[in-house]
């Protein structure tokens, strides 16, 4: 009994960690996505997505 | 896996929502960048009072006076499909973060999503990434004076990260530390937006600042109605596949929790 609850816990600990880990990098691909729209630098990038930007409220120009 | 969930669903909503914002852009929204784009004075040239960029007539003068040199789409139909493009994976984006907080939440016992509760999340969504950093920079027409870029950028991100934590800290802390949220809330509007001196529009042409002045405030009802429908669509979409496709039982099981185990 002891050792089923331990393992249990043991379990439950790990998937915290991986589940953290796999929406953490959901989130960072998301802001990635996010950055290349509304904040890339680059002329083309901004040209590309200016109306995006602009519609958005992304700081623009 | 749950990674592979989250990015999956986030393609579909954020190919729907951004469909819809799409739509109210072409109509409503770039009309007015357009009819902007039109009192743009190039930087090189002289001021002159009655100088517009090509045909007027057809609102549709397309220059980036600042980089001129830079490929640009072509307007029309090409310049609508990279608007439209970006609006995609600005949607894929802001639908990856969603699902990917909601899903946390959810697997931490703090919530139990639901498409009611969606409502609550896209005008969560809305107050984060458009309300709050319109509050300090309200949505900008081309030809209006702005501070540096990088500057404006920088004060964005902090707007919408601190009021984003903020919200989450408000809603799902102990009760506690909610004071802390709201300490998170006012940080970006102590800090303050970056603002350039003087008037808004520096045209040389007083009937053109007139007019100007009144495309931003049609600017600024136009995307934030549009903003807004974007978000509640995000909101309840992302809700809705959140409970359908992303935490399946399958996936539960496969991160060691029963069906039960955020109920």
């Amino acid at each position: 009994m002891t050792t089923q609850v331990s393992s249990a816990q043991h379990a439950k600990t790990h998937v915290k960690v991986s589940s953290l880990a796999q929406t953490a990098a959901a989130v960072i691909f998301g802001a990635v996505v996010l950055f290349a729209v509304g904040f890339l630098p680059t002329d083309a990038a901004h040209n590309a997505a200016h109306d995006t930007r602009h519609a958005m409220a992304f700081p623009c120009h | 896996m749950l990674f592979r969930r989250i990015i999956l669903n986030a393609l579909l909503v954020g190919v729907v929502a951004s469909f819809v914002f799409s739509l109210l852009q072409v109509y409503v929204v770039n009309p007015i960048i357009f009819a902007s784009e039109t009192y743009e004075v190039p930087e090189e040239a002289a001021p002159v009072a009655d100088h517009h960029h090509g045909e007027e007539a057809a609102g549709h003068s397309h220059s980036h006076h600042h980089d001129e040199e830079a490929w640009a789409p072509e307007d029309g139909i090409e310049r609508t499909a990279y608007t439209m493009s970006a609006n995609v994976f600005a949607g894929i984006g802001y639908a990856a973060i969603l699902l990917a907080v909601m899903s946390q939440l959810s697997l931490q016992g703090l919530t139990r999503v639901s498409v009611l509760k969606g409502v609550a999340w896209g005008l969560g969504g809305f107050i984060v990434f458009f309300g709050a950093p319109a509050i300090g920079i309200p949505p900008e027409i081309p030809g209006i004076e702005a501070a540096p870029v990088e500057h404006r950028q920088l004060w964005w991100m902090l707007a919408a990260g601190a009021v984003a934590v903020g919200l989450l800290v408000l809603a799902f802390a102990p009760l506690k530390f909610k004071a802390l949220g709201l300490v998170a809330i006012a940080i970006p509007y102590l800090v303050s937006a970056p603002h350039p001196e003087g008037p808004a529009f520096s045209h040389p042409d007083p009937a053109a600042v007139v007019a100007l002045t009144d495309l931003h405030q049609q600017f600024i009802v136009t995307t934030s109605v549009s903003n807004l429908l974007f978000w509640l669509v995000m909101g309840v979409m992302s809700a809705w596949v959140l409970n359908r496709w992303v935490l399946t039982p399958s996936v539960l099981k496969g991160l060691g929790q029963d069906e039960t185990a955020n109920a």
